[in-house]
């Protein structure tokens, strides 16, 4: 096995609300070698999106520690762990999260932008010509189909050179032929770029195309299938 | 790795790209604080143009490049010779006396005599009535003295050009009506309207007489010795010191109007606090508008900060957000608040005869544009704070760890450093200090009672209010459900209501004060000028005509204090509510008794017949205010004449009673051969009062008769005037408060909207929600009112009783009108927004939620 870009040990994750505690992530060891795909797959309130905003820093661990290209995020305040997002950590939303008043291009920039960097818009432009769309980089989001819309997203998420790239249901809001689109390719750039993909999905095609899925379950890893994911999804079922 | 922050640059880059949607959530924010910036601007601006008039014109204002002006004599020979030395010189002379007429029913009127002489005026010209020259006006025809007149006297003597007038010995023609004195200014406050005619007229009046109440101004146009104001500067350190004993009050072109310019600047300070009150009143619309907005932006945040926007980036954009769109707020209202005099000039040329010329004053807008800034920072850093702590993680799902309700310490610790720059802006550019710190303590303690009341209401409905009925549960739910808008409107109405209602409240009390209390204790008349040898038979003719009448008289000189405890006046640093004392002449007397109205309160007062050194006796708390007290010696020059005396004692007066009351009273010793004429008090019965006047007037041309109620009349019209200014710009605050007041409910509306649908689909009929909206408006509207009549009434209490020292009565009305308008206003505008609500069709609204 490669060396883990993400590294997890005995992860617990507790919020507290009015109606009192509520653990959602209890006791997750887990390693991703870089250039692996994994796909976490489970039903509703399993803690899917929890970890992958944990694998993000975008939420504290209340034990354990996590890992992510050799950075400990425990380490990190608020504003490193953001520094170190826009540096390392790309995200795809399955609501695609673009900022409406801004162009395709724009949106594709931001990153690069608030990274400081002086070329944002070419590296912005080049990146959207991957995705199939230089035709449309002054386009606002709300002139753009929801397939159009994802693969800005997944422009957006890769324009810094991100090496974990986390995507959440990212088919979650598309028809299922658009969605196949943006699997492959997210997929293809997958292939060609090599960095480690890390998504949630209900969906067992999409899951199917991992290295690895991981199946969660009342906040803990039930099981992890290598190359079998249909089978896994088929067990948790 | 990401830098620490982004550059201002890509802030603003990304700040704009934001603003792309539209600034419709931006429309109270920019009203709120251009209509504030404006208001504090153009007030600004206004006081400016006067102040610049005086000064730019104070050559024709004053008649001269320099003024010296005596009280009761005219310049001696010496000082005459030095006067016209130095350049062309004009002598006027001006004095109070009646006016009556054989061809007027009407009674006699006070009148304000200027006697001039040819070479008046030196600077400028006196424009009359059908074009008619001065000299023409004025000079003596078939042995007839011609006036030109105020055309207020015409009306109130009935009279006509043509028609004939008597002034004391003197009668003569009226030739015209005055249109233009160009140095009306330096005349300062009169009673009585003008009566301009030649010395040798005054002459014939007979009303100069030793004692009598006359001030001589000899004005000098120096020519080129004085083109510039050092060489003017230096001129005047010369006579000062070339005629030491002179005791005259030298004005020069540089301060032509002092009262005129303070009465300016007090206004304007005056009007500036309540524009800066709307101002503050409307940063609770700013700070609605902006957190409104930054709400619309979570997911926004959220995403940036996903792609690595650490959270002072996120504080940056938005930052440069508000200040962009407050620059553009404030850009214009700079331009309209300097527009607003120059559209107002004829309006102003009325209210301060100073000829304004319109000009840019970037003073007074700079100060609006700081006090713009710092407002918008103070009432946005709290939403601003807490939107760089908006986490990443709400993307994902809607619950996170609740985020905290307050920014980090040192937003606030900004927040605070925000309003202790508007004070100490307020208190570095505002003369009236003590006045700025009671403002800005009383608008603290106003904002902090606001808050806590409409947390106490919130609470309040939580805890105990139940109503029966399903609309009156609604209501008081509404009144205390998350995001209701109970903060923003008791904040926004309950501060502009309460300093209306402190207005008001000084105004009724004022005008009760006026209207009734004060004829109950205060004299008939005054009487002044009365010479020794014609106070028997004054008295006489008082008796004869009311005998019943009561009657005070005292003896009566003008003096100017020069000295205090061997100090020069001029260098006496006095506190600012007596420095009035040191500024001109003042009244003197003398007595053997303590006078009426008067309490020792401190060292002992004279023997009856002491004829020792000089002594006086002074009031309390004015000799407080100088730094002088019991030993200490202080000089008067009465005439001319050098007087030294020391302070045996200090009284405390009963100003209010409006009996005869002197600052200074000295041992009769001291001045009773100085010359010097009587003034005497009258009371009496009312309807008496025109039939002495006539006798007095007929009698003693020379004596001249002030009513107290014609002046009681004359200064409260002119402080309801000032109320009214002032009150006036309060308005402004009402109608921010409107403002704000409006975008608070309409920021409701989709919360409403989704509501009333809910609401419908559980089977409430409309008549319901409207009911339950009204309730819960209503109660918006009373419970802010009555905040606001209980802190107005204790504000306009604390101004009545401690500053005017006036008896204070509460007044129904204001409190009925306040909470009546309050509920009117609340409801009609929470009304316009539930109106909408209620057409909406549920099922299309349930189903796009």
């Amino acid at each position: 096995m490669k060396d883990p870009l993400v590294s997890l040990r005995g992860v617990a994750l507790t919020l507290h609300s009015n109606a009192g505690p509520v653990e959602i992530l209890r006791g997750i060891d887990l390693d991703v070698p870089a250039g692996e795909t994994l796909g976490l797959v489970g039903p509703s309130g399993s803690g899917k999106s929890t970890l992958l905003m944990v694998m993000a820093g975008l939420e504290a661990v209340t034990a354990g520690t996590v890992e992510v290209d050799g950075t400990a995020l425990k380490d990190l305040n608020e504003d490193a762990l953001a520094r170190f997002r826009g540096d390392a950590i790309g995200i795809v939303f399955q609501s695609f999260h673009l900022i409406p008043t801004m162009t395709a291009l724009e949106n594709v920039a931001l990153p690069l932008e608030l990274a400081g960097a002086r070329d944002a818009q070419e590296k912005a432009a080049l990146e959207l010509d991957q995705v199939g769309l230089s035709h449309r980089l002054d386009h606002y989001p709300g002139q753009l189909s929801g397939g159009e819309q994802q693969r800005v997203a997944i422009a957006r998420a890769l324009v810094t050179g991100a090496r974990l790239v986390l995507a959440d249901e990212p088919t979650g809001n598309l028809d299922q032929e658009t969605g196949t689109k943006i699997v492959d390719l997210l997929f293809s750039l997958h292939a060609a770029r090599g960095m480690t993909l890390v998504l949630v999905t209900h969906d067992r095609d999409l899951a199917g195309r991992c290295s690895r899925v991981a199946h969660l379950a009342d906040g803990r890893i039930a099981s992890i299938a290598s190359g079998q994911p249909s089978a896994a999804i088929a067990t948790a079922s | 790795m990401n830098p620490q922050t982004i550059s201002w640059t890509t802030a603003l880059k990304l700040a704009w790209r934001d603003l792309r949607g539209g600034l419709g959530g931006f429309r109270v924010f920019l009203a709120c604080l251009a209509l504030g910036v404006m208001t504090i601007a153009a007030l600004g601006s206004v006081a400016a143009t006067l102040e610049a008039g005086i000064s730019r014109e104070g050559r024709t204002i004053l008649g001269g490049d320099v003024e010296f002006g005596l009280v009761q004599r005219r310049a001696t020979p010496e000082e005459r010779r030095f006067v016209t030395e130095a350049g062309r010189m004009s002598e006027v002379a001006t004095l109070r006396a009646m006016a009556s007429s054989a061809q007027s029913s009407r009674p006699p009127a006070l009148v304000e005599i200027k006697a001039v002489d040819d070479a008046y005026p030196l600077v400028a010209q006196v424009k009359l009535a059908g074009a008619v020259a001065l000299e023409q006006a004025l000079n003596e025809q078939d042995g007839i003295h011609g006036v030109a007149i105020d055309p207020a006297l015409l009306a109130r003597l009935d009279l006509q050009p043509g028609d004939r007038i008597s002034l004391g010995s003197l009668t003569a023609e009226i030739r015209t009506t005055i249109e233009v004195e160009p140095d009306r200014l330096t005349s300062g406050f009169m009673v009585g309207p003008r009566v301009l005619m030649t010395r040798a007229a005054l002459d014939a009046t007979e009303l100069v007489q030793p004692g009598s109440l006359v001030r001589w101004r000899y004005r000098v146009d120096l020519g080129d010795a004085a083109s510039s104001d050092d060489a003017l500067r230096a001129f005047i350190d010369g006579t000062e010191a070339e005629l030491p004993e002179s005791g005259w009050r030298i004005r020069s072109r540089m301060n032509a109007a002092p009262n005129a310019s303070r009465f300016i600047e007090r206004l304007g300070f005056f009007m500036t606090l309540a524009g800066l009150t709307a101002l503050i009143v409307g940063g609770v619309g700013v700070a609605n508008a902006v957190r409104n907005h930054l709400d619309t932006r979570i997911a926004t945040i959220a995403t940036l900060k996903c792609l690595g926007a650490t959270g002072p980036a996120i504080f940056r954009i938005y930052l440069s957000q508000v200040l962009m769109l407050a620059g553009l707020a404030i850009v214009a209202a700079l331009a309209a608040g300097a527009a607003l005099p120059a559209a107002g000039m004829s309006i102003l040329s009325d209210l301060v005869p100073v000829p304004v010329r319109a000009g840019l004053h970037p003073a007074p807008l700079a100060i609006a544009a700081v006090f713009g800034v710092l407002v918008t920072l103070a009432f946005t850093l709290w939403p601003l704070g807490r939107a760089r702590n908006v986490p990443g993680a709400t993307l994902f799902r809607d619950i996170v760890a609740p985020q905290s309700r307050r920014p980090a310490m040192r937003f606030l610790l900004a927040i605070a450093v925000c309003l202790a720059a508007i004070v100490a802006l307020a208190l570095a550019w505002y003369e009236n200090r003590l006045i700025t710190v009671y403002y800005a303590a009383g608008t603290a303690a106003s904002f902090a009672l606001l808050w806590g009341l409409s947390r106490g209401l919130m609470s309040f409905m939580r805890r105990t209010a139940n109503g029966k009925r399903p609309e009156t549960r609604l209501a008081f739910r509404n009144m205390h459900r998350p995001g209701t808008p109970a903060p923003s409107v008791v904040l926004s109405l309950g501060l502009g209501l309460a300093l209306i209602v402190t207005l008001a409240m000084i105004d009724t009390n004022l005008s009760r004060e006026m209207r009734t209390s004060l004829p109950d204790r205060a004299p008939s008349f005054f009487f002044l000028d009365i010479q020794p040898d014609q106070l028997d038979d004054f008295l006489t003719t008082v008796a004869e005509s009311d005998n019943n009448a009561e009657i005070e008289t005292v003896p009566m000189l003008r003096g100017r204090l020069t000295e205090l405890a061997g100090r020069a006046a001029g260098e006496i640093n006095a506190r600012e509510d007596v420095r009035w004392v040191l500024r001109g002449d003042r009244g003197l007397t003398y007595a053997a008794e303590l006078p009426e109205g008067s309490r020792l309160v401190a060292g002992e007062w004279w023997p009856h017949d002491y004829t020792g050194a000089p002594l006086v006796s002074m009031v309390d708390e004015i000799a407080e205010g100088l730094g002088v007290g019991i030993g200490d010696e202080i000089a008067v020059n009465v005439l001319g004449r050098p007087f030294t005396a020391t302070i045996a004692n200090l009284r405390a007066v009963e100003w209010e009673s409006l009996g005869i009351n002197f600052v200074m009273v000295f041992t009769p010793a001291t001045l009773q051969n100085a010359p010097h004429t009587h003034l005497a008090t009258i009371t009496m019965e009312a309807e008496r009062e025109t039939a002495l006047l006539r006798e007095v007037s007929g009698r003693f041309p020379n004596i001249t008769a002030i009513r107290m109620k014609e002046a009681l009349d004359t200064i409260g019209d002119l402080l309801r005037k000032l109320l009214y200014a002032i009150r006036g710009v309060s308005l402004i605050s009402l109608v921010m408060s409107v403002v704000v007041l409006a975008g608070a409910l309409a920021s409701g509306y989709r919360a409403r909207l989704y509501d009333a649908a809910v609401l419908k689909s559980l089977g409430a009929t409309r008549r319901t929600i409207l009911t339950a909206h009204l309730i819960e408006y209503a109660g918006y509207g009373i419970v802010t009112a009555l905040f606001a009549v209980l802190t107005g009434s204790i504000a306009a209490f604390a101004v009545i009783t401690y500053v005017m020292d006036l008896p204070w009565q509460f007044s129904l009305i204001v409190p009925l009108a306040t909470v009546g308008a309050a509920t009117v206003i609340t409801v009609i505008f929470g009304l316009l927004t539930s109106w909408r609500t209620l057409g909406a069709k549920p099922a299309r609204l349930l189903r796009s939620n």
